[in-house]
């Protein structure tokens, strides 16, 4: 079971999009996938439709020790969610007075590694919060979504350094990509922006960026993925090949070593 | 984020181009210089122009993050492809006369948002004609982009509306539900009578929130789907978030055809009015399916 979160400081960067579409896009290369909401705001829950429905959340799983299988839901895409509410805003003040809080998640997915193949986290605008943190020590791969805007750059690295600081290094540190999104090939700004990330980064940066697209937020306004509103839209495309591209990779297991990113292979 | 990726992500289709180049055994950017012209042009599913335009690009990006020129021993290579490209086109193209113009078709939501993304590549800062809003694996004959501009030279040769005219019985580009995966979007022919919010069963559409449509005056799902989102918000007092979830559940049940759940066993009361409260279940709209 590979396990991928998606996580930045930085607000609307599309942490939340990309996780919902790429859960899509996954599921239509026949994975297994579970999409867990990490963030209070519940916003994946919302982008599914799902929001304000009874029945067990994350929050539950976390704070009560709930099981995890008992706050699963099955959406009209195909995969599961494990929905957030805003009782998650909790954690972070409990977490304090806890012991060993960053391993819960871990400690909640392995008792589902059998049924799923991926597993999505979106994690929350913050990268050094424990819920961040439960996310980053439970991931065999981490993301971080930037948007090829102002201030991206900057953030980026900031951010990247940050979510390495979380790892304790008693487990095998996660791979790290950069994922690059809001595109807009139109302006010699945001091409400018890709170029600094693809020198900074390098291999690291997907092959894909995720270009602008009003079907995005349309979608989300509508309560789908985009595939299912737009199936043969650029942002499809790009979610798509952004599966494929994850598919390429090689395979890793949590606490095993991981590739360097020299090998990890590009589209194709 | 290879260099070869980079250039289609820059100045291409991004994954769709990278694809084809892949595809065409081109894994590299300075395989690039392999390909002739029309080879490089039919491969990228453009125009020769925009094909040179690509390797110029290329071989720029490569000077940037090597140092070095791609290819060494042959400076006038472009010189004399875009010489030949200039030779082997006609005379710039005079805007074609074509036949009186038909009636601007109903175009379904899919095919107008294609439309805005055709629009957007066209309005691209680069001279490049890619067929962006082709399938992937396919191409179109004609651009979108083509298509909406014919109409809007036929909308300007028409002038300006005459205020005192009656409207004229013009298609207009009216948004569809999104097709169900058949070729044509909309509503199904076999969908006649409108589908009353008594009956009906749909994610989301509880009893409470068929009552605030119909106390609002909305009184059948095409009520629903003909309002605007802000109207149906401000007469029921449903959230507005909520309530664009639930017009575009309702839109895509009509396209669907969607009949009353049950509409032979259970004949809609007689008043039409909507049937006592009913708790809800414990398990609310989104219980967990069993697992």
């Amino acid at each position: 079971m590979e396990t991928w979160a998606f996580a930045n400081q930085k607000g609307g960067c599309g942490k939340t999009t990309t996780a919902v579409n790429l859960a899509a896009a996954l599921t239509r290369c026949d994975q297994r996938v579970l999409l867990v909401d990490l963030d209070p705001q519940a916003h994946a829950t919302l982008a599914l439709g799902q929001a304000g429905g009874a029945g067990p959340t994350i929050a539950q799983v976390l704070l009560d020790g709930a099981p995890l299988e008992s706050s699963v839901r099955q959406v009209e895409s195909g995969f599961s969610l494990c929905p957030a509410s805003l009782a998650l805003a909790e954690y972070e003040t409990i977490a304090e007075r806890r012991l060993r809080t960053e391993r819960a998640l871990g400690r909640a997915l392995a008792s589902v590694e059998d049924r799923f193949d991926w597993v999505l986290i979106d994690c929350p605008p913050r990268a050094d919060g424990v819920l961040t943190a439960n996310a980053v020590r439970a991931a065999t791969g981490v993301c971080l979504v930037v948007e090829t805007g102002a201030f991206a750059l900057q953030g980026a690295i900031r951010a990247r350094s940050l979510l390495e600081r979380l790892h304790d290094g008693s487990d095998a540190a996660p791979r790290y990509r950069v994922l690059a999104t809001m595109y807009d090939r139109r302006t010699r700004f945001a091409r400018d922006v890709l170029l600094g990330m693809q020198a900074r980064f390098g291999r690291e940066l997907f092959d894909t960026a995720i270009r602008e697209s009003v079907g995005l937020r349309e979608a989300a306004a509508y309560g789908c993925p985009v595939l299912d509103l737009y199936p043969r839209g650029r942002a499809s495309a790009d979610f798509r090949a952004l599966a494929r591209e994850l598919l390429a990779q090689p395979h890793v297991e949590r606490g095993a070593g991981n590739p360097s990113p020299a090998s990890y292979p590009t589209l194709g | 984020m290879d260099a070869l990726a980079l250039l289609c992500n820059l100045h291409a289709d991004g994954p769709d181009t990278l694809q084809r180049l892949k595809d065409a055994g081109c894994d590299r950017l300075e395989l690039l210089e392999a390909f002739d012209l029309p080879e490089l042009a039919r491969t990228l599913e453009a125009r020769e122009e925009a094909a040179l335009h690509f390797l110029k690009e290329a071989r720029e990006l490569a000077q940037r993050l090597t140092g070095r020129a791609l290819e060494e021993g042959e400076p006038d290579r472009e010189d004399q492809e875009a010489e030949r490209v200039s030779r082997n086109q006609p005379a710039s193209p005079q805007v074609p006369s074509r036949e009186p113009p038909s009636p601007t078709p109903m175009v379904s939501r899919d095919a107008a948002y294609e439309l805005e993304e055709a629009f957007d590549d066209a309005a691209s800062e680069t001279e490049l004609d890619f067929h962006t809003c082709a399938a992937p694996g396919g191409g179109a004959d004609d651009p979108l982009a083509d298509v909406v501009l014919q109409a809007w030279r036929e909308l300007d040769a028409e002038g300006p509306p005459d205020r005192d005219a009656p409207a004229l019985d013009r298609d207009l580009i009216v948004p569809q539900p999104p097709p169900d995966g058949s070729a044509e979007g909309g509503r199904e022919a076999g969908v006649q009578e409108p589908s009353s919010l008594v009956t009906i069963e749909l994610e989301g559409w509880t009893t409470d929130v068929k009552r605030a449509f119909s106390d609002a005056g909305f009184v059948t799902l095409d009520d629903v789907v003909a309002a605007d989102p802000l109207s149906l918000t401000q007469r029921s007092g449903l959230g507005f978030t909520r309530v664009v979830r639930l017009r575009f559940l309702a839109e895509r049940a009509l396209a669907e055809g969607v009949r009353a759940a049950g509409s032979a066993s259970h004949a809609a009361p007689q008043s039409g009015r909507l049937p006592a409260r009913e708790p809800e279940s414990a398990a609310g709209p989104f219980a967990s399916p069993a697992l």
